[in-house]
This record gives C-alpha cells, sequence and structure tokens, in this order.
C-alpha cells in the first residue's frame, strides 16, 4: 500500500499563495510539485514546477512543433522586468492543475500506473474525506516496487 | 411561383443566420439547411434531387481538395518554417524590413497556396522571429493576416471566392493575374502604408538580439529536402498548367488534382495520415451551400433578384458593379464570405438574360469579396485563426487592435480598388 511509502511532510500551498513565494519554495527545498489545500487540508489542485516555468516559456515554444533548429533564444532569455513582476503577481489559483491523486490505500502498481498515464513524478495522496495525507515520487514508488522484484524486503 | 421563393428564401436565411449565429459549427448546420431545402424543394416541387446534385461545382471542390492535399504534403517537409527564415534573415532585425520581407513571402505563398495554411505556418514563425529579437509580434502578425487576403484575391486560386467566380464564370488564371493583378498590387502598397503609419512606434523598436536570428538554423528547420523539392517542382508544374488551362481547355480541378496525384506518387506518404488534414468540413460547407443556393436558383428567387437590379446593371454598369463591390466588402467584412459569393453567383450570371456584360460584375464580386474580409477579426478565416493563434500568447490581438489596423487597411484598399476599377473600367470590361 502507498500510505507506508509516502512522504508525510509535504510542503503545500494555498491558492492565494503567490508565483513568487512558490518560486521561493522550490529554490529552497528543491522539490517539483506543490500540492494546493485549503484551510482544512484539502486538496484542490497541484502546481508543478513546468507551471511555474511556463510563464516564462516563449509562446513559440507550444505553437511549433519542433524548435530544435532555434539554436539561440535571444531576447527571451533575458527576463525582463515587467513580465517578473507580473508572473510573481499570479497566484496557485491562477496556474492550478486538477489534481490527480490516490488514496493510501492503493496498490504501489496502480499509483505508478496512474503516475504513468498522467505523465507526473509526484503523486499526491489522500484520506476518504479527500484530505491530503502525504504525497510520493515516482522514484520512492517505484524503489519500493521493484525492491519485491530484486528479492530484497525494505521497510517502509 | 411566389410561395415558393419565400419559403427558399426563409430557408436559406435562417440557415445563415444559425451560421452566423455561431451556435452550431457552419458545416454541420449548412447541411441541415441544405437537407430542409431539398425536402421541402421536392414536397412542394421545385427542386429536385437531379437538380441538386447538378448545383454542386465539382471544378470549386476538386480544385480546393488538390491544392489542400499538395499544401499538406509540402507542410509536413518544413518548407514554411525554412522560408519564414531565410526571409526573416534578410531583415538584420529591422521591424520595418521583417514586416515588408515576411508579408512579401507571405503574399506570395497566399497567391498560389490556401491563405489558412499559410497563415496557420506562418504565424508560430512570425511569433519566433519577434519573440528571439524581442520585438512585438503584434505589426508582423497584422501584416501577415491582412495581405495574406489581399494577396489572395490575385489569382484564380488564391481564395474560396476566386476559385467559385472562376468556375462559374468560366475566367482563366491568366486573366485573373491580369485583371486583379494590378488592383492588388496597389492595394497592398496601400495596406503597408498604413500597417507603417497605425504601428509606427512598434515599428522604430530596436531588436535587443540580432545574433538569435542569424543562429536560427533554417536547414534544421527542413525536415524533408528532397520532398520539398519534388512537391515545389510538382508546385511549379501546377502553376504552369494553370497559366495554360484556358489554352488547354483543361479545368483547375484536373490539374490541381492530377497535381496530387503525382506528388503522392513521388513522395508516397501515409495516405491517410495525409487526407486527415484536409479540411474536409471547408469542402462539406462548399457543397451544402451549393445544394442550398441551388434550392434558391431553382425557385425562380435568384433570377427574380437578377431581373430587379437588371434594369441599374444595364443604365450605368459602372455604378453597378461597384455597388456590387461595396455590398460584396460590407457583407465580408462581417460574415462569412462563401455563401454571399455562391449565392450571388446565380444572380450575375441571371442579369445576361438581360443582355448585360458580366464581366465587370465578376471582377467587382472577387474584389469585394476578397478585400472586405479585412474588415473584423471575423471577416476572413485567416483573420479567426491569427487571432485564435494569438490569443495563446503573452500579447493577443484584441478587436480593439484589429479594428484601429484591419478596419482602415480593408476601407482605404476597397476605396483604392473602386478608384482603379473606375479608372480601368474598359479593361474590367473583358474577361
Amino acid at each position: 500500500m502507498i500510505g507506508q511509502w509516502m512522504k508525510q511532510q509535504v510542503v503545500s500551498v494555498t491558492p492565494t499563495t503567490t508565483a513568487a513565494e512558490a518560486a521561493r519554495l522550490v529554490v529552497d527545498k528543491h522539490i517539483g510539485t506543490l500540492p494546493v489545500v485549503d484551510a482544512r487540508g484539502t486538496l484542490l489542485g497541484v502546481v508543478r514546477v513546468q507551471d511555474l516555468l511556463d510563464v516564462f516559456m516563449p509562446d513559440f515554444v507550444s505553437l511549433l512543433e519542433n524548435i530544435d533548429f532555434v539554436h539561440d533564444f535571444g531576447a527571451m532569455e533575458s527576463l525582463e522586468p515587467r513580465d517578473v513582476a507580473e508572473a510573481a503577481a499570479l497566484t496557485m489559483a491562477d496556474l492550478m492543475q486538477p489534481p490527480v491523486s490516490v488514496e493510501e490505500s492503493s496498490g504501489l502498481l496502480r499509483a505508478l500506473a496512474t503516475m504513468h498515464k498522467h505523465d507526473i513524478r509526484d503523486l499526491p495522496v489522500v484520506d476518504a474525506a479527500g484530505g491530503l495525507v502525504g504525497i510520493a515520487s515516482l522514484v520512492d514508488i517505484a524503489a519500493a516496487f521493484l525492491a519485491t522484484w530484486v528479492g530484497e524486503e525494505r521497510a517502509p | 411561383m411566389i410561395i415558393d421563393q419565400v419559403v427558399a428564401v426563409l430557408i436559406f436565411v435562417v440557415t445563415l443566420a444559425v451560421i452566423l449565429s455561431e451556435r452550431v459549427h457552419r458545416t454541420i448546420i449548412a447541411m441541415a439547411g441544405a437537407v430542409v431545402m431539398l425536402a421541402v424543394g421536392m414536397l412542394m416541387g421545385f427542386y429536385s434531387q437531379a437538380q441538386a446534385l447538378a448545383a454542386i461545382d465539382f471544378n470549386t471542390l476538386g480544385l480546393l481538395l488538390g491544392m489542400m492535399i499538395l499544401v499538406r504534403l509540402l507542410e509536413q517537409t518544413g518548407f514554411f518554417a525554412y522560408v519564414a527564415i531565410l526571409t526573416g534573415k534578410r531583415s538584420k532585425g529591422n521591424p520595418w524590413l521583417l514586416m515588408l520581407i515576411l508579408g512579401g513571402a507571405t503574399v506570395v505563398l497566399s497567391m498560389f497556396l490556401d491563405n489558412v495554411t499559410t497563415v496557420v505556418l506562418i504565424v508560430p514563425m512570425t511569433i519566433l522571429i519577434a519573440e528571439i529579437l524581442g520585438l512585438s509580434p503584434l505589426p508582423l502578425l497584422m501584416a501577415v493576416a491582412l495581405l495574406s487576403n489581399i494577396g489572395g484575391v490575385a489569382t484564380l486560386v488564391g481564395d474560396p471566392p476566386n476559385v467559385l467566380i472562376g468556375s462559374a464564370a468560366g475566367l482563366s488564371f491568366t486573366s485573373f493575374l491580369t485583371h486583379m493583378g494590378p488592383i492588388v498590387l496597389v492595394a497592398l502598397l496601400v495596406a503597408l502604408a498604413i500597417l507603417r503609419v497605425v504601428f509606427r512606434r512598434e515599428l522604430a523598436e530596436r531588436p535587443r538580439h540580432l545574433a538569435a536570428l542569424a543562429n536560427l538554423d533554417e536547414k534544421g528547420a527542413l525536415r524533408d529536402r528532397d520532398g520539398m523539392v519534388k512537391i515545389l517542382a510538382v508546385l511549379a508544374v501546377v502553376i504552369l498548367f494553370f497559366f495554360l488551362h484556358g489554352a488547354l481547355h483543361l479545368q483547375p480541378a484536373y490539374i490541381a488534382l492530377a497535381g496530387a496525384a503525382v506528388a503522392l506518387l513521388l513522395v508516397q506518404p501515409d495516405v491517410d495520415e495525409t487526407l486527415r488534414h484536409v479540411e474536409w468540413g471547408v469542402l462539406m460547407f462548399f457543397a451544402a451551400l451549393f445544394v442550398m443556393t441551388g434550392g434558391l436558383q431553382a425557385s425562380g428567387v435568384l433570377a427574380q433578384a437578377a431581373s430587379a437590379v437588371a434594369g441599374l446593371a444595364q443604365a450605368n454598369p459602372l455604378v453597378a458593379s461597384l455597388a456590387l463591390l461595396w455590398v460584396a466588402a460590407l457583407l465580408s467584412a462581417v460574415v462569412d464570405n462563401i455563401p454571399f459569393t455562391i449565392a450571388m453567383i446565380p444572380v450575375i450570371q441571371g442579369l445576361s438574360a438581360f443582355g448585360v456584360v458580366l464581366w465587370p460584375f465578376w471582377w467587382a464580386l472577387a474584389l469585394g469579396a476578397g478585400l472586405g474580409g479585412n474588415g473584423t477579426t471575423i471577416g476572413a478565416t485567416a483573420n479567426v485563426i491569427t487571432v485564435n493563434l494569438s490569443a495563446k500568447t503573452h500579447r493577443p490581438i484584441t478587436t480593439r487592435i484589429w479594428l484601429r489596423s484591419g478596419l482602415p487597411v480593408m476601407l482605404a484598399t476597397c476605396v483604392a480598388a473602386s478608384i482603379l476599377f473606375a479608372l480601368l473600367f474598359g479593361w474590367m470590361s473583358t474577361p
């Protein structure tokens, strides 16, 4: 069960947390996924580090199929003060994606398949009421799962 | 019978109103309208299945289909990105020069290829070049959209109204180029002058990163060089045959479809994948409108309309054709220009019964329907696509920006076209 393998200390944010505060959390704690919760701890959404970066992504990146021929991003490489100020004012409510999560009782393979299908690397874990209780990374779960394969007993 | 005409017009107007409301996709509602028109026509006895089938102009559909296949094959090779980079580099980052060069490339492409495809492929490249240089993409995007619409007016295959008019009137590729070409050239200069004034502030910007433009790798953008050479060769032959089609008595549809067949044979792509990118919705929309207009014609209402305007057309063909140009332009600015063009064609044809010379009316319709599309964000499909693509960016084209730049361009190019049309009226009265 995933409940045994998840991290219980979760750094989470609220819908009113600003992008600048979230960026500070990413820089200080090196985390890639920030669950967004309300005052009661219910999981509302997820902001991934990519969502924060999207604010800085040039428009052509999403419009063109292939960008390999763009060897130099030129003016886009330098952050303009206006863009930074604009981006910093965004809140988690603006940036968050609908949450993909599993309950504590979910099996490891199901958790892995869920991450695979939704192409995510961190999976929030919730209780029956939808409250955030932990988070597990792809490597956390995969290591736990693969340990049984190589015949190693690992304690959670 | 008057009741037939009232019913037919009612079905047509209701269908058009639903298309305008944009609540249902235009292809779906046009198909529904065609079904109702034929059903009611059969019940009331003014329209038959054979007439409906005969009303579909397969020359128009074949020409569009053939060109769509060729463009899709060309698109896959990375040709459009290649052209955008190659031409963009020539500007050395000067915004005004960039607008002239990218705009010029767009004009040439849209003269021979579908505007929509041209815009879909050039707009992202324009945004790329503007972003890495640190320039505002807005003037460039407006230029691409507006100039593609104007450029398309110059040739038989440049935009759908011309395809329809050329097919119905039997006008050749060469006569389109010689009649519309000079007017389009002036219209392009007028449009550029207006863009220059409207966007004077943006066009005075200095690019911040010239090196990035030089570092774009046009060869890397080209995915299939051999394929590009093959398809461009086919396109060149197709265009050559367009010039000769009058003399050779070949329909443009045959030339375009033959070109598509040869290109498919040379490239041998995944056919299902290639055909998935054909705009079937557009072709179905045309076919459905043909069936609907066929019903209008069979009811006799279009002949009535022709006889109503025949007096003016006979007495003063210049005023009558200029009036047609402006009605077409104003309508095209706010509604799809295809239904109007398809409905106007039988009306103009009906004028021949009154001994009216039709040629100035065909040219006026082509100019109005083509240039009018620039008036609003919804005036032409190229506009809708440019606005939709730019809506995904940090600096979207708003309706305000369009009305500040596109609307003056539409009005000024229509005025210029009207003056030239009047001055060259003798020439405009020939095929």
